[in-house]
């Protein structure tokens, strides 16, 4: 299962079979998109990119981080548990250095509603939803 | 069939598909596409020999309430059946699916070799009660979701 993933400037991207993920920082915030199916074939991809996007958010001091799943079809647990990684990762660094996530999802993707709702129980006071 | 990664999604999408020519109720459907999923792509991971059975039951006599059934049926050795009965007295346990979820979340946070969330998700998130049945080393669970009966008004 091929995957390949880039940083370049403040860009970072990641690649798989049936998923991709892109994010570019501008200004204070990281916008960050999914696409495709986030499966097994996707996980090792989209822990490389979990992983450079809180490096990222860290090095340049960003206040948010908002991740757009509209476009992703679905995601299984070993994807969801990447997102809870991360999560407790920015929940564990000192108040001051910690940053806001948002996760946008799509009224029509109806798993997005139960899954980012449960992420969002892990954090409540970092992790906002949008849909 | 071979449980393998690849034809998880595959199979997620054929139940998808499927279930939405007999039940008129897309949260549903979504709900036990994600539970297919998940039970499949436990099976890929550690089913002896990477062979699993899924079957999908809807029982219900014209439109009304009624139950529909996933079953998947596989191979697994010691080590995998403790885990698994481990987690089902965790499952049976909980008083509020939502909060065993997320504190299983927490739990597994630091743990990169296992997610451990997919029968709790299917649980929570699905909403669907599981059971799990040992014999010798054939494993099956079974996770169930009511269907709403048909309104005409």
């Amino acid at each position: 299962m091929a995957t390949t993933t880039s940083t370049s400037g403040s860009g970072i991207s990641a690649q798989s079979a049936d998923f991709s993920a892109t994010a570019a920082c501008q200004d204070r915030t990281v916008a960050a998109t999914l696409t495709g199916t986030a499966d097994l074939t996707a996980k090792k991809a989209l822990d490389d990119f979990l992983s450079r996007l809180h490096d990222t958010a860290r090095s340049q001091g960003v206040a948010e981080v908002v991740v757009d799943f509209k476009s992703l079809a679905f995601m299984n647990s070993s994807c969801l548990k990447g997102f809870v990684t991360w999560i407790c990762a920015v929940q564990e660094l000192p108040p001051q250095t910690q940053y806001r996530i948002v996760l946008v999802s799509s009224p029509q993707m109806l798993w997005q509603q139960r899954s980012l709702h449960a992420l969002s129980c892990l954090a409540t006071d970092l992790v906002t939803l949008q849909s | 069939m071979d449980a393998n990664p690849l034809l998880v999604s595959v199979t997620r999408r054929f139940v998808e598909q499927a279930l939405e020519n007999f039940v008129d109720d897309a949260d549903l459907v979504s709900r036990v596409a994600m539970a297919a999923h998940e039970l499949l792509e436990n099976a890929a991971k550690y089913a002896r020999q990477g062979k699993a059975v899924l079957s999908i039951v809807l029982d219900r006599v014209g439109d009304e309430e009624g139950q529909l059934t996933l079953r998947l049926i596989n191979e697994a050795n010691p080590a995998h059946i403790d885990r698994l009965r481990e987690v089902f007295s965790r499952i049976d346990g909980c008083e509020d699916p939502l909060v065993m979820y997320v504190g299983l979340m927490r739990r597994n946070a630091r743990d990169r070799d296992i997610s451990g969330l997919g029968l709790a998700r299917i649980r929570a998130e699905g909403d669907m009660t599981l059971n799990l049945d040992i014999d010798g080393e054939i494993a099956t669970i079974a996770a169930r979701a009511t269907v709403p009966a048909v309104s005409h008004t």
